[in-house]
Order: C-alpha cells, then structure tokens, then sequence
C-alpha cells in the first residue's frame, strides 16, 4: 500500500503479492506480526516467516498496452476487415462524426484494479481518466485529424504505452481546398466568360456599325458615281455647245448673250458638282485631302485676281484625322464663302488662308486687309453670314467674325477626337 | 503645224473640239474618230505617221480610251496622249497615265486653257492635279522594284509631296529652288516611271497565270 502522487489527488494504491510473488504460503497467521525499529515488517505465515523492508519493494513495473475492443461510428460497428484492435487509422466521412470506443487491458492479474484514461488529441486538452470505465464517446466530431490515445494503469499505479489510433474526418465537400478551387475557377470561368460575351457583343456592335458605314460608303460611292457619269457629262456638253455657239460669228448679240449666261450657269453648274462629288467621295475623307483640295481650288479661284496677294498657310504635315463627308463639305463651303466675301465686298489686296492644328482643333482663319463692315448690318444683311455659321453649327464648328479698321478676319473650329 | 488626233465618241463635243483645234493655228486636226474601234483600224492601216499628239476621251462605247492607249502607246511611243475627262475623274485618269497618257485635261476647261494645255504638252509638261499625284505616290509605295527606272529619285518623291499638298508647279519650283521647267520635267519622268512599273506588273500578272 502506498500512496501515488501523480495526480493532485493522491491515490491510494494496494499492492497484491501472493505466493505466485514468492511467499512461501498465501495463509497468514493471524497476529503473527511486527514492525522492527528498521522498518522491516515481520509476518509469519503458516509454512514460515517473512519479512520485507517496504521501501525495498519494488510495484509492479509494466503493463501492457489496451487494446480496443468494440468500435463504434454514428452507433453502428466500424464495417472493416480489419478488427479494432489493430486498425491504427480511421477515415471517416464528415457525417461520420460520433464516435463510441470500448477498450481493455489485456493484463489478466489484478484485472479489477486496472484504470483506464484516454484522449482524443486534437479535440480534449487533457488526458481522460475515466478509472475502471473502459469506454470513451465522443459526439459531433468536426472534421479534422485525431489521434485517439488510450491507456491503461495497472493495480501499482503503473501507466501503460498509450495505444493509439489516428482519426481522420473529412471535410464536407464544401469545405475541401479543390472545392475552394473549383468555385474559384468557376468564378473566373464565369467572369470570363461573361466578359468574352460582352466584348462579343461589343464587337458585334461594332461589325454592325462597321457595316452600316461601308453601305454608307457604297452608297456615297453610287450617287457619286451616277451624278459623275450620268449628270456630269451633260453638263459639260451644255456647256461645252453654248461655248460652241458663242465662237459662231454669225449668231446674232442679244442670242450670244443668252447663249454665254447658260454657258456660265453650266460652268457653275459643273464646278459645284465636282464638289459634291469630292465631298461625296469616301477616299477623301481625310484632313490632309481636304487641305490640298482647299489649297487647289481656292488657287484655281484667285488666279483670275492678279492684283490680289493670296497666301496659304497650312502645317507642312498633319496628323491623320478622319473627317466626315459633311464636315469637309461644310468646311470647304464656309473657307470659300470667306474668300468670297473678302474678294468681292472688302476691296482686300491681301488675303491670308491659315490652318492651324493644336489640341485637337482644327482652326482655319481666312484674314484681309480690305475696309471691315458693320458687323450689325451684316449680321442682318448678309445671308452669306448666317450661312456660314449655319454650317459651321451643322457639324459642331464654330464661328467668329472679328472686324476692325483694316482687317476683317473669320475663324472658324473643329474639335475632332 | 502640230498633227493632232481627236478621239471622242460624243459628236458635239467632237464637232466642238474639232473647230477649237481648227480655229487655232498651231494646230492642224488631222484624223477624228468615234471609236476606239476606228482609231485602232486606222492605225493598223499605217496611217497618221505624222500625228504628234493624240486627244482621247476615256470612256467609250466598245473599248475604253485606256485600253486604246495600252494598245497604241508600244506601237506609237512618239505621240503624246492628252486623255479628256468629265470632271476629276481621279481613278480613270490614273489608269490612263498607267497606261501611257503623258496628260489630262477636264473637258470643262475654257476653250483657250484646253489650247494652252495642248501646247505645255507639246512642249512636255504634263499636268498633274494633287489627286492625281496622292494617287502616283500610293501607288509607288506598294512595290520597291529592283529596276531603278520603276523607282522616283529623291527629288522626284518631294515633286510629288508637294503637288499631293495642292501646291503649283510654280510654288514648287519656288520651294526646291528650281525651275518650273525642270519640275515639268520631273512630272513627265514620274509618268515614265508610272508607265514602266504598269508593263512590269503586267507580265509579272502574266507570268504567273
């Protein structure tokens, strides 16, 4: 008997010897003992005396291992081949998760005084001593990785190798890193796909206007082509006859003047088709063609004027930019409306044609040196004004006349992207 | 005396011209035609050694005036063809030069600029308007051929930037600090160039069907 100190409450443990631990007799005779002054013990039995000093004898020293012997899951037995004694890893699936083991000590001797104590590593924070109960229970497991330790303590109080079993509970599906991969390339999938859609969509879109502006463009090219082949050729041969006519000596003055007025009209006529048709025409559709068509005709129409300087400033090279039929159109009307008007109504001897292209504005500002007028008087007068800013507003330009003694000077604007 | 040919399938514009060339006194009308069809069996008849200068209309019933002109030009490179188009007729008026048209001329012009416009050709100048010339420079950057008289020199190239601008021969002759005469000559030798890469296009197109 003695007293182990292991835990925080002592236990009291009685040690067993009988003859089968070399006693001469397992029969004592009663009152037959005595403690000597050494602390020997003194019994005597029936076929002798024995004696021991107790701090001499040693408790018993090993203990084997338990051994599990019944296995539970969600109460019904573990189904395994294996028997539970020697299973050492179990799988489980996440609703596998209430666990019932029964276990015991395989030493024989003693076998009533034997304690048990467990703990599911992992999950408990301490050891279990559960003393003679020899079954553990565990409920509603999460998943996760376990090592059910079990041990077991002979009747000296000695602790036994822990038997061990590891425990694994699956997670959910939901809870698996390939599920974590899987929603995340889902979410990506899905992203990009629905992205791959928009932009088809957007392409779609695009291919449709793209369409819609080659059958513009054909359609331009058709009308252009038409008023070319068809209207054109008449035109010049009216004209082409008048002309013809005027070089007859023998018609008379008053028919001669008529004849040379459809020759004129004619003329016009043909001068203003061929605008429309470079406007028309989509292969102009660029800054540098309109520029170098300004720059031609507006030479073909001061060279009549000897007296007049005329001088035409545009940037040596310009970025490539898209114009409109409509807005070159506009553009060249307006820049030769201000020649005009600088030519016929302001006794100009200079006039100065300028492009200027800076922050995505093109500017053009056609400047003379004739007599300004009444800006108030032409604002009401001259339909030539009100036209000019009508078609710099048709396609968003603006306009500005600045008068002062001595110069008058029109500035017109286009902001492009 | 000039020997001139007039080819134009429209009779009052024939008659027209006819009696602009008749009346001036450089020019001596030699043979007109209605049809390329005429002018091919005239020349085929060895007739008209003398004509200088070839004034032809582009488009026609039957064959075309470029179709003429390739037919003609091997076979008469002396004369000069002076093409007559309805307005700026860019693209047909490119084929033509392709072809072999050292000029153009609208036939809207007033009557004396059409006389003036046959006498530069006389002289060799060749018109150019600034379509035309951003046409000619397209065209010269498509292909580097390896033959240097398919491809413009240096001075040639600015010639043409500038005309593309819509600048004049004057100006330009300003701006290079050359004669106009000599810019004249650079327009007639870009046509040469223009008409030399046409023949080797056509046998390459040729070799390979």
């Amino acid at each position: 008997m003695h007293f182990e100190n292991k835990n925080i409450f002592p236990t009291l443990v009685f040690n067993n010897y009988t003859s089968k631990d070399g006693l001469p007799d397992d029969e004592f005779n009663s009152g037959a003992f005595h403690k000597g002054k050494s602390g020997t013990f003194y019994f005597g039995t029936i076929k002798g005396l024995v004696w021991f000093k107790p701090d001499k004898i040693q408790p018993d020293s090993s203990i084997a291992k338990p051994i599990i012997t019944e296995l539970l899951v969600n109460d019904q037995r573990w189904d395994s081949s294996t028997a539970p004694a020697y299973l050492q890893t179990l799988r489980l699936s996440p609703s596998q998760n209430n666990l019932f083991v029964q276990f015991r000590s395989i030493e024989m001797l003693n076998a009533p005084l034997v304690q048990y104590a467990y703990k599911l590593e992992g999950w408990d924070e301490n050891w279990i001593y559960s003393k003679i109960i020899n079954q553990a229970r565990y409920n509603n497991l999460l998943p996760g990785s376990y090592t059910l330790k079990i041990k077991a303590a002979n009747g000296s109080g000695i602790w036994s190798e822990p038997t061990t079993i590891h425990i694994y509970i699956k997670p959910p599906f939901r809870k698996t890193w390939w599920f974590y991969t899987l929603v995340g390339v889902s979410i990506l999938a899905l992203v990009f796909f629905v992205n791959k859609w928009l932009l088809q969509q957007k392409l779609k879109d695009q291919l449709r206007e793209l369409e819609k502006q080659k059958a513009i463009e054909k359609e331009r090219n058709r009308i252009s082509k038409d008023m070319h082949d068809e209207m054109g050729s008449d035109l010049t041969r009216i004209s082409l006859m008048s002309e013809l006519i005027l070089t007859q000596q023998k018609a008379e003055e008053e028919i001669k003047k008529d004849v040379g007025n459809i020759s004129s009209t004619a003329r016009k006529l043909v001068e203003t088709m061929s605008e429309i048709v470079w406007a028309l025409n989509p292969k102009n559709d660029t800054l540098e063609n309109l520029l170098a068509y300004v720059r031609e005709q507006t030479l073909n129409y001061f060279e009549p004027f000897g007296n007049i300087r005329y001088k035409i400033c545009f940037p040596d090279s310009v970025p490539d930019i898209k114009l409109t039929n409509e807005q070159r159109r506009n553009l060249y009307l307006v820049i030769k409306e201000a020649m005009n008007n600088a030519l016929k109504h302001s006794a100009a001897t200079e006039i100065h044609l300028q492009m200027n292209f800076t922050n995505n504005k093109i500017c053009f500002s056609i400047t003379d040196n004739g007599c300004s007028f009444d800006v108030q008087k032409i604002k009401i007068a001259s339909n030539g004004l009100i036209n000019m800013k009508k078609r710099m507003e048709e396609i968003g330009a603006s306009f500005a006349l600045h008068t002062k003694p001595g110069q008058t000077q029109i500035d017109i604007c286009l902001l492009v992207s | 005396m000039t020997s001139i040919a007039i080819l134009e399938d429209d009779e009052k514009i024939r008659n027209y011209l006819s009696a602009l060339i008749a009346g001036s006194e450089e020019f001596n009308l030699k043979a007109t035609f209605s049809s390329a069809e005429e002018a091919i069996e005239f020349f085929e008849k060895d007739l008209g050694h003398d004509i200088e200068i070839f004034l032809t209309d582009i488009q026609l019933p039957g064959k075309s005036g470029i179709e003429l002109l390739g037919w003609l030009k091997p076979l008469r490179p002396d004369i000069q063809f002076m093409v007559l188009s309805v307005y700026d007729d860019a693209e047909r008026v490119f084929k033509a030069l392709k072809a072999g048209a050292s000029g153009y001329i609208l036939k809207n012009t007033p009557a004396n600029k059409l006389v003036e416009s046959l006498h530069d050709l006389k002289k060799g100048g060749s018109p150019m308007s600034g379509q035309i010339a951003r046409m000619v420079v397209q065209a010269f950057q498509q292909d580097i051929y390896m033959d240097p008289q398919a491809n413009l020199s240096i001075r040639e190239k600015e010639v043409l930037e500038w005309l593309a601008k819509g600048y004049r021969y004057q100006e330009i002759a300003d701006k290079l600090f050359i004669s106009i005469e000599t810019v004249r000559t650079h327009i007639r030798n870009i046509y040469e160039k223009l008409q030399v890469r046409n023949r080797t296009e056509a046998i390459r197109k040729a070799g390979l069907s």
